[in-house]
């Protein structure tokens, strides 16, 4: 399917702030509620958090730890990621 | 002499009997008949040489003949060896080339099934892994308790900065 070159450039520009603004919010998925100090802990240590507008959502399905998702980027300090990364060993 | 029966007249008759009858041969008779024998000789003579031509050229027939077959044969031989020879190496290299090929068959599907065996192996210890894996999850989801979880985290975060 052939996108109109005016079209293709809406949505580009469509994309890209919607790109900046995810980029201006983080997402912290964790099993149990963080404290603030805990979560100040996780700023510190992640520097690109700094600045950005901090939500927190308990996941369930993640078995301990946390991770914290900006954007495209993903930092997984969870058990699961963990655990799923062994599968990745070559045996 | 009268005595002995001899007729002196009829002697002389006879005498000139035998005589004229000499005579009359020898002038009328003699030459031909000379030559009559004469060719009849020659006659002989050329028959006996055809003859002996004749034997001599069926004896070199015969000669020519059994060289000839002697010749054949020992060509026959000579070819019928050269086949078997050829056949020989023939087969020699067919049963080399049928061999050449089993074994290269052989050692593609002793490859093959060594590859097979292989990738059996790998996807076995992986399914192996993600049911141990399974396993470890089902565990850890069981044995992780919220006071735990909190304690893992607590920890987690403690250690982020010498992680990172």
């Amino acid at each position: 399917m052939k996108i109109p070159a005016g079209l293709r450039s809406e949505i580009k520009e469509i994309v890209l702030k919607k790109l900046n603004q995810e980029q201006n919010k983080a997402v912290i998925y964790t099993a149990s509620k963080l404290t603030e100090s805990e979560i100040d802990k996780i700023v510190k240590a992640i520097p690109e958090l700094s600045g950005k507008e901090i939500k927190q959502i308990i996941d369930e399905s993640i078995i301990s730890g946390f991770k914290v998702v900006i954007g495209t980027t993903v930092y997984d300090y969870t058990l699961n990621f963990k655990l799923s990364s062994l599968k990745r060993i070559n045996i | 002499m009268e005595q002995l029966g001899i007729d002196y007249k009829l002697l002389l008759a006879q005498l000139i009997n035998f005589l004229l009858l000499f005579y009359l041969y020898k002038k009328f008779l003699a030459k031909p008949f000379s030559s009559f024998i004469k060719q009849q000789k020659y006659k002989e003579k050329l028959q006996e040489e055809y003859e002996q031509k004749l034997a001599d050229l069926q004896q070199e027939k015969e000669r020519i003949l059994q060289s000839a077959k002697k010749q054949a044969q020992q060509e026959a031989e000579t070819i019928i060896k050269a086949a078997e020879r050829s056949a020989e190496e023939l087969k020699k290299r067919l049963m080399a080339e049928v061999k050449q090929e089993v074994d290269r068959e052989r050692k593609k599907q002793l490859a093959e099934l060594e590859n097979e065996k292989a990738l059996f192996e790998k996807e076995l210890k992986q399914k192996v892994l993600d049911i141990a894996l399974k396993l470890t999850e089902q565990t850890l989801k069981e044995f992780m308790t919220e006071e735990r979880k909190k304690e893992y985290q607590k920890l987690l975060i403690n250690n982020l900065q010498k992680i990172n």
